[in-house]
């Protein structure tokens, strides 16, 4: 006989989706806090990027 | 794959592979692939290659929705061609659902997917319903097509999201 499936197993699949999207956000949280010092490697690459983006194109 | 060019991207690196890339009127989106051991069980071989898919407006100098932007699409999948440089990495992506769009990005993210997948990216999706909320939860698993572990990380990978479908 097939064991029936428990409440807490049927709230896996769930509960991981779940925590997925708030794992998405929190990650989301950190970068908009990075964002915030100067230091941070996050606003050193955009700098770059920027400056790069500004550079004119060759022709 | 369509024939716009991109824009330069950059790859940040820290712990959850972050790249940014900036469009033409100043937006700036980060794209991270995010360690996520803990997905599977403990002791599984291949938790090491499993990363969270996350894009978001790092800078909107608009401020509001950015305008839609093709060169975003291309870029954002230049990105994950470049991330899958390691063939044996597996990507997770669990679609918002804070504002009741969630089955909105889940079919933009298909069809962004499918502007670009040649063949080499294999993709199982699973809908959860939270009878409580109503919420429809959408979630996809992508492996390349290539990687020979395949069947067996996306049985795993059924086998915790199925247990709530049984």
């Amino acid at each position: 006989m097939t064991a029936p499936t428990t409440k807490i197993q049927r709230l896996r699949g769930l509960n991981l989706a779940k925590k997925l999207i708030e794992s998405q956000r929190e990650s989301h949280e950190g970068s908009l806090q990075s964002m915030k010092d100067p230091n941070s490697d996050l606003i050193k690459a955009i700098e770059k990027l920027k400056r790069n983006n500004a550079k004119p194109a060759k022709l | 794959m369509q024939n716009l060019p991109s824009y330069n991207f950059i790859f940040v690196g820290g712990k959850e592979n972050s790249y940014v890339f900036e469009t033409e009127i100043g937006v700036i989106y980060e794209v991270k692939f995010k360690p996520s051991k803990y997905i599977f069980e403990s002791g599984f071989s291949y938790s090491d290659f499993t990363f969270e898919f996350v894009i978001k407006v790092l800078q909107n100098p608009v401020h509001k929705s950015p305008p839609l932007d093709t060169r975003v699409s291309t870029t954002t999948a230049e990105i994950f061609i470049d991330f899958f440089k390691n063939e044996q990495n597996t990507i997770i992506y669990t679609f918002e659902t804070n504002d009741a769009k969630e089955y909105a990005r889940f079919r933009k993210f298909n069809q962004w997917l499918n502007s670009f997948n040649d063949g080499s990216f294999k993709k199982e999706d699973y809908k959860l319903k939270d009878n409580q909320t109503q919420t429809i939860y959408y979630s996809s698993i992508i492996i390349k097509n290539n990687n020979s572990n395949k069947h067996e990380i996306f049985a795993e990978f059924a086998e915790v999201m199925e247990q709530y479908l049984k």
